[in-house]
C-alpha cells in the first residue's frame, strides 16, 4: 500500500513539474506579454518600458526567470497580480475554500442519489421507473450547467429569492453556516446534476452486467439474501467502472465551478480564474491554473487509492508487477 | 528479405491494391428503440434551425421597440434591444455547429496519427513520451486547458499571409487541442488491440512493411472506434464552445452564439424575460441531446461487444 502510494505521488509530482514548466515556458514564448496591456504612452517610452520589464523580471534570460519561478513556487510564492499588486497565493488561498465547499456539496448531492438510483434501476430493470430514469438521466447529461444556472435564477429566483447569493450577498461559511448553506444549495444542485446522471447511468450499466454473471447466480442459488448479495458481491464489483469515470466527473465538477460561480456571484477560485483570464492577468491566471491542476491530480490520486482499496485484483497485480502504474485510463474528455 | 517473401508481398499489393477489407456487417440497424429515434429527431431539428432557420430574419435588425414575448411574427420573441431572438438563436446555432464540427475535424487529424504512432510503438520511448505529454495536458480539466491556450493566443486578429484568422477559427483550433488527448487515447487503445490480431502478424510474416500495415490495414479498423466517438465529442464541443462564449472568452458579443445569448439573458435576469433565458438554451440542449443520443446509438450498434474490451 505504502509503496503504491509512494509511486503515485512521485508520478503526480512529475506531471505537476512538467505542467508547470510547459505552462510557464509557453506563456513566456507566446506573443502575449504584460507589456502589451500598458497604456500606450508608457509602452512607447523605452525607458519606462524597460523599468516595467525590470520590475517584473522580464529582462532576465528565460531560464533564470523559470528557475526563480520554480524556487518561489516551492516556497508558496506565485508572484503578484498585474491588476492590483496583491499576492497571487493569498488570493488563491482566500478563494479556494469557497470552490471546494461548492464542489464538495455538489459531489455529495450527486454521488449518493446517483448511486441509489443506479442500484434501484438495475434491480428493477425494464419497469416504468427505470425507463423514465433513463430519459431523465440522458436529458440531465445534456443540460449545460451554465444554462441551467440562468434558468434557475429566473424560475427559482423569483419564487424563493432568499436562496440566491445575489439577494443578500455571499456569506462566508465560518461567519454564518446556515446562511451560507442556504445560498449554496441551489448552485450545488445545478452543478451536481450531470454528475448525478453519469453516476446513475454508469452504476446501472455495470450492475446489470454483474447481476447477470455466474457468481451472482451462484451466490443467489446458495441462498444469500438480496441485501447481502447486493452489498457484499454485486455493488463491490459494479463500482469499479464507476471509479474509472471518476476522473471525468471530477473534471466536470471543476470546470462547472468555473462556469457557474459567476452566475451565482460566488467568490470562488473559478470566478477568480475567469476574471484573471479576462483581464489577461498572467501571474494570477498561471497561479489559478496550477492550483486547479494540483487539486485535480490530488483528487485523482484519492480515486486511484479507492480503486486499490475496492478491487483486490489491483493489489495482486501490483504485487506481481510493481511497475504497472497506470491502473486507470481516463476514457472521456473531462470537460 | 528473401525473394519468395518479396513476391508474396508484391502479390498482396497487386491483388488487393494494398488493402484487405475487414468483414463488416452491412445491414446494421443503427436506429432502434425510443432513445435513438428521439436523438435523431432532436438532431434533425437542431440542424434544421441552424441551417434553414438562419435564413428567416436578420439577427442584427432592430424589429421591435423593446423586449416582446414570443408571438406568431417573432417565434422566440425579441431581446431588450428589439432584435428577433429566433434569427439570433439560429445564427448562433450555426456558429456553434461550425466551430464544433471543425474543431472535431482538426482534433481527429492531429490525434489519430499521434495515437496510432504511440500504439504501434507500444512500450517504446515514443509511446512513453506521447503518453506522458497527454497526461500533462490532461492534468488540467479540458475547459481550463482551452482557456489557458486561448489566453496564450490572445484576442488580436492574426494575419497569416493573405488570410485573417478570425476568432471562430482560433476557438475551434484551441478547442481541438483540448480534444487531442481524448481521441489520441482512443486511437492508441484501438491500435493496441488491432496490433494483436492475426492479420497483422500474417502481413508481417509475408514481409509487408510495418508502415503499410499501419496506414492501410490497421488504420481502417481504428477509424470506426474514433468515428463513433465523434458524435459524443461534438456534443461536448457544443457545450464547451457555449461555455467559452458564456464566460466572455469566446466569439465577441455583437455576433450571436448560443453561449453569448445565454450569458446576455443571465445579465438581464431581473427583467423577467423568461423566453430569453429559456429558448436559446433549449435549442442548445436539443443539439447536445441529439448528438449524444445518436452517438450512443452508433456506439451500441457498431462497436457493441467490442467497445467493452477497449476499456
Amino acid at each position: 500500500m505504502l509503496r503504491f502510494l509512494l509511486k503515485r505521488i512521485v508520478s503526480l509530482v512529475l506531471v505537476m513539474f512538467l505542467l508547470v514548466s510547459a505552462m510557464f515556458i509557453a506563456l513566456h514564448l507566446a506573443p502575449t506579454s504584460p507589456v502589451n496591456s500598458l497604456p500606450a504612452a508608457v509602452a512607447a517610452d523605452p525607458v519606462a518600458r524597460a523599468a516595467y520589464e525590470a520590475k517584473l523580471g522580464l529582462n532576465q534570460p528565460l531560464i533564470v526567470q523559470y528557475l526563480t519561478y520554480l524556487k518561489d513556487l516551492l516556497t508558496g510564492n506565485m508572484g503578484v497580480s498585474l491588476y492590483d499588486d496583491t499576492s497571487v497565493s493569498s488570493q488563491i488561498a482566500s478563494h479556494l475554500p469557497v470552490s471546494l465547499e461548492l464542489g464538495g456539496l455538489a459531489a455529495l448531492f450527486s454521488m449518493l442519489p446517483g448511486f441509489l438510483l443506479g442500484a434501484w434501476t438495475a434491480l428493477h430493470r425494464g419497469d416504468k421507473i427505470d425507463s423514465s430514469a433513463r430519459i431523465f438521466t440522458v436529458l440531465s447529461l445534456s443540460l449545460p450547467a451554465y444554462w441551467l444556472a440562468v434558468v434557475s435564477l429566473v424560475v427559482v429566483g423569483q419564487a424563493f429569492p432568499q436562496l440566491l447569493p445575489s439577494a443578500g450577498g455571499y456569506v462566508p461559511f465560518l461567519d454564518d453556516p446556515a446562511a451560507n448553506l442556504q445560498v449554496m444549495i441551489l448552485p450545488a444542485l445545478v452543478l451536481g446534476l450531470s454528475t448525478f446522471a453519469l453516476v446513475a447511468r454508469s452504476l446501472r450499466a455495470s450492475l446489470v452486467d454483474v447481476l447477470g454473471s455466474d457468481y451472482v447466480s451462484f451466490a443467489r442459488g446458495m441462498g444469500m439474501s438480496q441485501y447481502r448479495l447486493m452489498g457484499r458481491v454485486a455493488v463491490r464489483n459494479a463500482v469499479i467502472p464507476t471509479l474509472t469515470i471518476m476522473g471525468v466527473l471530477l473534471g466536470g465538477l471543476i470546470s462547472g465551478t468555473v462556469l457557474i460561480e459567476g452566475v451565482f456571484q460566488i467568490p470562488g477560485l473559478g470566478q477568480l480564474m475567469v476574471t484573471s483570464f479576462l483581464r489577461a492577468d498572467y501571474p494570477l491566471a498561471l497561479g489559478c491554473s496550477i492550483a486547479t491542476a494540483f487539486i485535480f491530480l490530488l483528487l485523482n490520486l484519492v480515486v486511484d487509492t479507492l480503486y486499490y482499496v475496492v478491487d483486490p485484483r489491483v493489489r495482486m497485480q501490483l504485487s506481481t508487477d510493481p511497475m504497472r502504474l497506470s491502473l486507470r485510463r481516463r476514457r472521456l474528455a473531462p470537460v | 528479405m528473401s525473394a519468395a517473401t518479396e513476391t508474396v508481398s508484391e502479390v498482396y499489393r497487386d491483388r488487393t491494391g494494398g488493402f484487405i477489407g475487414r468483414i463488416v456487417p452491412t445491414r446494421l440497424r443503427i436506429f432502434h428503440g425510443f432513445a435513438s429515434w428521439l436523438g435523431l429527431i432532436c438532431l434533425g431539428l437542431f440542424l434544421l434551425i441552424a441551417t434553414v432557420g438562419r435564413l428567416f430574419g436578420n439577427p442584427d435588425l432592430l424589429v421591435t421597440a423593446g423586449a416582446e414575448p414570443p408571438s406568431t411574427s417573432h417565434w422566440f420573441g425579441t431581446d431588450t434591444l428589439g432584435r428577433d431572438l429566433f434569427a439570433r438563436t439560429a445564427t448562433g446555432a450555426w456558429t456553434s455547429l461550425l466551430i464544433s464540427v471543425s474543431c472535431i475535424v482538426v482534433a481527429v487529424l492531429i490525434a489519430v496519427p499521434l495515437g496510432m504512432w504511440a500504439g504501434s510503438k507500444h512500450n517504446k520511448r515514443a509511446d512513453d513520451f506521447i503518453m506522458r505529454g497527454l497526461e500533462t495536458v490532461q492534468a488540467l480539466p479540458m475547459l481550463i486547458f482551452v482557456l489557458f491556450v486561448l489566453m496564450l493566443v490572445g484576442s488580436d486578429p492574426v494575419q497569416l499571409g493573405p488570410f485573417t484568422i478570425g476568432m471562430e477559427a482560433r476557438i475551434s483550433v484551441c478547442l481541438a487541442l483540448g480534444f487531442v488527448p481524448f481521441f489520441a487515447r482512443i486511437a492508441r487503445a484501438a491500435t493496441l488491440v488491432e496490433m494483436q490480431e492475426d492479420y497483422v502478424a500474417a502481413l508481417r510474416v509475408i514481409g509487408v512493411k510495418p508502415r503499410y500495415i499501419l496506414l492501410r490495414e490497421v488504420h481502417v479498423n481504428v477509424m470506426p472506434a474514433v468515428g463513433v466517438q465523434c458524435f459524443l465529442a461534438i456534443a461536448i464541443a457544443i457545450f464547451a464552445e457555449g461555455g467559452l462564449s458564456f464566460l466572455g472568452l469566446g466569439v465577441a458579443p455583437p455576433q450571436a452564439t448560443l453561449g453569448n445569448l445565454i450569458a446576455d439573458a443571465g445579465s438581464q435576469i431581473l427583467n423577467g424575460l423568461w423566453w430569453y433565458a429559456l429558448l436559446p438554451g433549449a435549442v442548445m440542449v436539443l443539439g447536445i441531446l441529439g448528438f449524444n443520443l445518436v452517438g450512443d446509438a452508433f456506439n451500441d450498434s457498431l462497436l457493441g461487444s467490442r467497445s467493452a474490451e477497449r476499456a
